[in-house]
């Protein structure tokens, strides 16, 4: 199932005995592979501020439409942890990627990522990845504008300050989302995968 | 009105105002994407 990251945000997470214990607020991945490692979370509430613990991957048993699934609040572990999981041996660092600029490899820039694209395994204890971003043209944004979703490689990266992604990604772009599963996993299936996206 | 009441209607907008920003910035700052290990942010 693809999901956008902006409908994953203030999904509540609740344990199996019905305790409602906070609410999703943002996705944390590897940069170097795409690969979801959790989620940083906020309080119930209107005036709840952000908590200091997070919720691996590992211990969400259920991604509902509705809720997110983990078996106690045992399962929450400090923010840290979540993003040591993902740091390779470089380390340090972490960066949103919303608004950052998107470039190909033939150096043309397509826009900035407005959301990202995110496929949610039906099982449990199967990876989450990014597979694609939203992306926005340049400049101010306004309601008319479409979204374009780009699929990506495996080997994404998101460890610089722009996105880099392969030109041939281009291809496979689309403004209509619910065709875009088909065109990431065209995508990923063609030879353009294997060439990187960093 | 007397000076208090003022007094009253001032702190009030101010309470409005600040918890209309507590509100705002809360919202904004969910559902970001973070990529873990990347080394540099654009501004």
């Amino acid at each position: 199932m693809l999901t956008l990251a902006s409908q994953v945000a203030k999904r509540p997470v609740v344990t199996f005995d019905g305790w409602d214990v906070a609410q999703l607020k943002d996705i944390i991945f590897a940069h170097d592979g795409g690969r979801i490692v959790g989620f940083t979370l906020a309080g119930r509430g209107l005036f709840a501020s952000p908590l200091k613990t997070a919720v691996p991957w590992d211990a969400v048993v259920g991604f509902g439409p509705d809720a997110v699934m983990i078996r106690s609040d045992e399962s929450l572990v400090p923010i840290a942890e979540v993003l040591r999981a993902a740091e390779d041996s470089t380390g340090g660092g972490r960066g949103d990627v919303l608004g950052s600029q998107v470039l190909t490899d033939d150096g043309t820039a397509i826009g900035v990522v407005a959301d990202v694209v995110v496929r949610i395994p039906s099982g449990h204890g199967q990876p989450a990845e990014v597979v694609g971003y939203a992306i926005a043209p340049p400049g101010k944004r306004t309601k008319d504008d479409p979204l374009q979703y780009i699929p990506l490689p495996r080997t994404l990266s998101a460890s610089s300050e722009h996105l880099m992604v392969p030109a041939r990604a281009r291809e496979y772009m689309t403004q209509d989302f619910s065709g875009f599963e088909a065109a990431a996993d065209r995508y990923r299936a063609s030879d353009g995968d294997s060439g990187g996206g960093a | 009105m007397p000076w208090w009441g003022w007094l009253i209607v001032a702190v009030v907008v101010l309470a409005v105002v600040l918890t209309s920003a507590v509100v705002i910035q809360s919202r904004r700052r969910a559902g970001g994407v973070i990529a873990a290990g990347r080394r540099h942010r654009r501004a």
